[in-house]
C-alpha cells in the first residue's frame, strides 16, 4: 500500500495550524518550531526504523554533529550567513555519515543496533573531552539568525514560517521517496532482505541510501535546532537524545508516515506542559514509552487505527485463495529473450564446499543446456540444495568455478548473478510476507529495470512494470488474488509465488527448489506442465523427488550422492544406472539405518535386483 | 617508573573486570532468551544505591551480600512481567523496551536520591595498600579482583559442570528442541536473569567505594559493556572474558600513555577495528534470530 497523497494535505493543514494549537495550550512559537524540528528528525529515523527495518539507537549522533559543523562554520567562515553553514552542515553529515554507514551497515538486526549505540557513545566521548573544537560542557553560542530576503529571521515568527516551510519541504520528498522504486525496495529488504538480494537488488547499496539519507535529514533538523537554540553542545549526541527521538517515533506510529510528526508533537508538550510542574518529566515520558512498546507498538496511529476499525468495519472476504483464477501454461512474451549464449548456458567445474568437516559439494562438475528441463536428483542430503546455493551465490565456495553461458561468475554476489541471469525458488517459502501478491511479483520485475534506481516517481507509475507484473500473474495462475498479503495465502499458493517471483527476475536459467511440494495433485500436474512449458523457452534446472514426473518431463538428468556426481546424463542413464537403484534403495531402507554410511551401499547393492525405482519414488512420499 | 606502569595495567584491568560483571550477565541473558537487556546497567546502579542505603545498617560486607540478592530479585520480576512476553517477538521490540526500562530506571534514581553524585567510603579493614615484594597495591581493589575471579569461578562451574548449566547450554543452542524433550525452560529463563542482573548489582556494591554514584552510571558503564559483548561475539563465555581484559587492557595502555582523554573513545576505535575483521566478534557464532 503506497502512502496516500493527502498525507501532503494534512502535514501541510497542521504546519499552518500548529502555532495556534500551541498558543492554546499556552505554548509559545519556539515551542512550535521545536516540534517541526523534532518531527523531521523523528521522520528521517522512520526511514531506517519503520521502512528498512534497521532501529538506530545512535541517530542523535547525526543531529548533533550537523549543529556542531554548521555552528562552527557560522562562526569561523561564514559569518552572518543562515544557509551557507546549514548547506556545509548537511554536506558534512553526508559525507561522515556515509562512511560510518559503510561500516556499521556490514550487520544487521541486532548487531546493527548495539553498532550504532556504540558509535553514539563514542562521538558523545569524543564531543564532550574535545573543548577546543566543541565548547565541552558549555557547548559553542553566538551563533546568530541573519535576515534573508527581507525576513528578520531572529524574530520567532519569520524564523517559523522558514522552519515550516523547509518542514514541508521534508516530508514532500521524503512522501516522493517512499512512493518511489528505491522506497519499495527498503520495505521488500525489511520484508526479507535475502529474498530481496535473490531478485536481483544489492541490498548493502539501498540501505546505505537510506541510512545517508536518513542521517543528513536528521542533521538538517540538528541544524534548525541550532539557528533556534543560538547555541549547540554535546547533549543532542548522546544515547539519552537518540533514544527520546526513538521514544517519540514510537509513541507517534512507526508503521505509518507521519506517525512520527505526531511522536513528536506529542513529545514537546508533554515536555513543556509537565516541567513546569514537576523536573521528572522524562520519568513521566519513559513510562508512557514502556507502556506503548507493551500495549501498543503501532503507536498512537495504532490506537486510531485500532478504533476505527471497531467503528467501520470491514467487509468480510472469503479465505485469501478462493478468489483465484486458474493459470494458463503459456509464457508471457516479455520473458522469453532471444539467446544470448551458445548451447550450453550453466557449467559448473569442479566445485567444493565445506562446511567444517562436513563436505556438502565434493567435486561436483556438470552442465546445463541452453534449452530443456535439467533435473537434479538424489537422496535427501546429496547436495543438491547446497549445489543450489552455490550456483545462486548464497554460499562462497571453497573451490571451482560457476560460469554463466561464457561468463565466470564465480565471484559474483547474489544480487549481480541474479542480474545475469539466474533465477531461484526456494524449497523453503521465502517471500515478502505482508506484501500483496502483485507487489511481491512487481519487485521481481522491477529489479532488472533501469528503473530501480529512481527516488523521485511512484512506483507504480511505470507502465511496461505493472503490465508485464499482470500478464506473469495471469500465467502462474494467481490473477484475482492479486492484493491479498503473500503471507495469507495457502502453502501451495506461496509455492506458486514464489516460482513467480524467481520467473519475474527475466532468468536464462530458472532454478526451481522443489516446486511440486506440498501442492494438490491437480496442481501438481498443471505446474508440472507449466515448468515443461516454461523449459521450452527458458532452460531449467530443477530439484524434485517426484522421479516418476521428473523422468516423464526431464530432458536431462543428473543425479547427486553424498556430494558427488553419480550418473550425468539422460533420463534413461539414469533409471539404467545400477547404482542410482542402489542409492535409492538405500535411502530409507533399514540397512542404512543398522550400518555405517559408507558400507551401507554397497549392502543394499545386492537389493536392487527385486525393487524398480518407481516403487521407491512412491515408498518416499 | 615500571611500578606505575604496571600499577595503570593493573588499574586497566580491574575496568575490565568491572565490565565483565556487567557484560557476562548481558551476555547470558541474551544468549539464552535472545533479550538485549538495555536496561542492565540500571541494576548496576540499583545494587550502588542499595549499597548506600543498607551499608550504614548492617555494614559493608552485609550489604555485599545483601544488594546482589535483593538487585535479584527484582530481576526475577522483570523477567516475569516485562521479559516474558518478549522471548518469541521481534528482538528490536525488547530492545526498545529495555531501553524504555533503562530510562524509567535512571529518571526514579534521580527523582528518589537527586541529581548530585554521592560517595561511599571504602570500609576500614579494605582501606590501606597490600605489599606484594616491592610492588605496592590498593588493598581494597586486590579485593575487588579476588571477589570478582571466585564470582567468574562460581559461574564458571555452574554453567559448564551442573545439569542446570547443561539444559542453559542446550536452550542457547535449541529453545524448542529443550522443550521438545520434556524440560521447560522457564524456570531457566528466570533463573539466568535473576543470576544475571544479581551480577550487575554485585558489579555495583564493589565499585561503589571507588567511582561515583550517581543515576547515569548504569547509562555510562552499559556502552563498554556492549562493547565488550560484541568484541567477545554475542553468546560466548570465554570470549567475553577474553574481550573485557582486553578493553580493560587497552584502557589501561592508552592511560600509561599519557592520553587519558582519549580512554573511553579508545574503546570504541577497539571494537569498530574487532568488527571490521571479525564481524561476530573474536569468539562469535552466527545466531540466526539476530542476524
Amino acid at each position: 500500500m503506497q502512502i496516500s497523497r493527502s498525507a501532503l494535505w494534512v502535514s501541510a493543514f497542521s504546519l499552518a495550524l500548529l502555532p495556534v494549537l500551541m498558543s492554546l495550550l499556552g505554548l509559545g512559537l519556539t515551542s512550535a518550531t521545536e516540534v517541526v524540528i523534532f518531527a523531521m528528525a523523528c521522520m528521517a529515523l522512520n526511514v531506517l526504523v519503520g521502512f528498512t527495518g534497521l532501529v538506530s539507537f545512535g541517530h542523535g549522533a547525526w543531529f548533533g554533529l550537523a549543529a556542531y559543523a554548521a555552528a562552527l562554520a557560522q562562526l569561523h567562515w561564514f559569518e552572518k550567513s543562515f544557509w551557507l553553514p546549514l548547506g556545509f552542515g548537511l554536506l558534512f553529515i553526508s559525507f561522515v555519515s556515509l562512511g560510518f554507514g559503510f561500516l556499521i551497515l556490514r550487520r544487521r538486526g541486532v548487531y546493527f543496533s548495539l553498532l550504532t549505540l556504540a558509535l553514539c557513545a563514542m562521538l558523545y566521548a569524543v564531543a564532550f573531552r574535545w573543548t577546543a573544537v566543541t565548547g565541552g560542557e558549555n557547548g559553542l553560542g553566538g551563533i546568530v539568525r541573519p535576515s534573508w530576503i527581507g525576513f528578520d529571521l531572529e524574530q520567532k515568527f519569520p524564523f517559523y514560517v522558514v522552519v515550516a516551510l523547509i518542514g514541508m519541504m521534508t516530508v514532500f520528498f521524503l512522501w516522493r521517496f517512499h512512493r518511489s522504486p528505491i522506497g519499495s525496495v527498503l520495505i521488500a529488504v525489511r520484508e526479507n532482505e535475502q529474498r530481496a538480494s535473490f531478485i536481483g537488488y544489492e541490498t548493502v547499496k539501498y540501505k546505505l541510501i537510506a541510512f545517508v539519507l536518513s542521517a543528513t535529514i536528521t542533521g538538517l533538523a540538528g541544524v534548525l535546532l541550532l539557528f533556534n537554540n543560538r547555541m549547540t553542545s554535546a547533549e543532542p549526541i548522546s544515547v539519552v537524545f537518540s533514544g527520546e527521538l526513538l521514544a517519540m517515533l514510537v509513541i507517534g506510529g512507526m508503521r505509518s508516515f507521519l506517525g512520527p510528526a505526531l511522536g513528536a508533537f506529542f513529545y514537546v508538550i508533554f515536555r513543556d506542559l509537565l516541567s513546569s510542574v514537576t523536573e521528572d518529566w522524562l520519568l513521566y515520558f519513559g513510562l508512557l514509552f514502556v507502556f506503548f512498546v507493551l500495549f501498543s507498538p503501532s503507536g498512537l496511529v495504532g490506537i486510531y487505527e485500532r478504533l476505527r476499525s471497531t467503528w467501520n468495519k470491514k467487509p468480510v472476504i472469503d479465505a485469501a485463495m478462493t478468489n483465484r483464477k486458474a493459470g494458463a501454461t503459456v509464457l508471457p512474451d516479455f520473458l522469453i529473450q532471444p539467446q544470448k549464449s551458445g548451447p550450453i548456458i550453466l557449467n559448473v567445474k569442479n566445485i567444493k564446499l565445506f562446511f567444517g568437516g562436513i563436505k556438502a559439494l565434493d567435486g561436483v562438475s556438470f552442465a546445463v543446456r541452453s534449452i530443456g528441463l535439467h533435473a537434479l536428483i538424489g537422496p535427501n542430503g546429496a547436495g543438491k540444495t547446497s549445489a543450489f546455493n552455490a550456483i545462486s551465490g548464497l554460499h562462497p565456495l571453497d573451490s571451482g568455478l560457476v560460469y554463466l553461458g561464457e561468463k565466470d561468475i564465480t565471484n559474483l554476489n547474489q544480487a549481480d548473478r541474479t542480474l545475469q541471469g539466474i533465477g531461484r525458488s526456494f524449497q523453503i517459502t521465502n517471500l515478502f510476507p505482508t506484501l500483496s501478491v502483485s507487489e511481491n511479483v512487481r519487485l521481481a520485475i522491477q529489479a532488472k529495470t533501469p528503473e530501480r534506481m529512481n527516488l523521485w516517481k511512484s512506483a507504480l507509475s511505470f507502465e511496461e512494470i505493472n503490465q508485464n507484473t499482470e500478464e506473469l500473474l495471469a500465467a502462474m495462475g494467481l490473477q484475482g488474488i492479486n492484493y491479498v498479503e503473500a503471507g495469507s495465502l495457502s502453502y501451495g499458493g506461496q509455492r506458486l509465488l514464489d516460482m513467480a517471483i524467481a520467473l519475474g527476475t527475466r532468468p536464462q536459467l530458472l532454478l526451481l527448489d522443489e516446486p511440486l511440494a506440498g501442492l494438490a495433485a491437480a496442481e501438481r500436474e498443471r505446474v508440472g506442465k507449466l515448468i515443461q512449458s516454461i523449459s521450452k523457452q527458458i532452460p531449467v534446472l530443477l530439484i524434485e523427488h517426484d522421479i516418476d514426473r521428473v523422468f516423464s518431463i526431464a530432458d536431462a538428468v543428473t543425479v547427486m550422492h553424498e556430494g558427488k556426481i553419480l550418473v550425468d546424463g539422460n533420463v534413461d542413464d539414469a533409471r539404467n544406472s545400477s547404482q542410482v537403484q542402489a542409492i535409492y534403495i538405500g535411502s530409507g531402507s533399514q540397512s542404512i539405518a543398522a550400518k555405517p554410511r559408507q558400507s551401507a551401499w554397497k549392502n543394499a547393492y545386492f537389493y536392487l535386483a527385486l525393487l524398480s525405482i518407481p516403487f521407491m519414488a512412491r515408498a518416499t512420499y | 617508573m615500571t611500578s606505575i606502569l604496571i600499577q595503570q595495567l593493573l588499574n586497566g584491568l580491574l575496568d575490565g573486570v568491572y565490565y565483565l560483571l556487567i557484560a557476562l550477565g548481558l551476555s547470558l541473558i541474551f544468549s539464552l532468551g535472545g533479550i538485549v537487556n538495555l536496561a542492565h546497567g540500571a541494576f548496576y546502579a540499583i545494587g550502588a544505591y542499595l549499597t548506600t542505603l543498607i551499608a550504614p545498617h548492617i555494614g559493608y560486607f552485609g550489604a555485599l551480600v545483601f544488594s546482589p540478592i535483593a538487585v535479584a530479585l527484582i530481576g526475577v520480576f522483570l523477567e516475569r512481567y516485562f521479559f516474558r512476553p518478549f522471548y518469541r517477538s521481534d528482538p528490536i521490540l525488547s530492545l526498545l523496551l529495555t531501553f524504555g526500562l533503562a530510562m524509567v530506571c535512571e529518571q526514579a534514581l534521580r527523582m528518589i536520591f537527586g541529581a548530585a553524585p554521592l560517595s561511599f567510603a571504602i570500609p576500614d579493614s579494605l582501606r590501606g595498600q597490600i605489599f606484594f615484594g616491592d610492588f605496592i597495591y590498593s588493598k581494597f581493589r586486590t579485593f575487588l579482583l579476588a571477589i570478582a575471579l571466585v564470582c567468574l569461578t562460581l559461574i564458571w562451574y555452574l554453567l559448564s559442570r551442573t545439569s542446570f548449566g547443561r539444559v542453559v547450554r542446550a536452550g542457547v543452542q535449541n529453545p524448542d528442541m529443550v522443550g521438545a524433550l520434556g524440560i521447560s525452560l522457564q524456570p531457566y529463563l528466570t533463573a539466568v536473569a535473576a543470576l544475571g542482573i544479581g551480577i550487575a548489582g554485585l558489579a555495583g556494591v564493589l565499585l561503589a567505594p571507588i567511582y561515583s554514584i550517581h543515576p547515569a552510571m548504569g547509562q555510562e558503564i552499559l556502552t563498554p559493556a556492549f562493547v565488550v559483548v560484541v568484541i567477545g561475539g554475542l553468546g560466548s563465555f570465554w570470549g567475553v572474558i577474553f574481550a573485557a581484559l582486553l578493553v580493560g587492557l587497552v584502557k589501561g595502555i592508552t592511560v600509561a600513555a599519557g592520553y587519558a582523554q582519549a580512554s573511553t573513545a579508545v574503546i570504541y576505535l577497539l571494537m569498530l577495528l574487532v568488527l571490521l575483521f571479525r564481524p561476530r566478534g573474536l569468539f562469535g557464532e552466527r545466531i540466526q534470530r539476530f542476524e
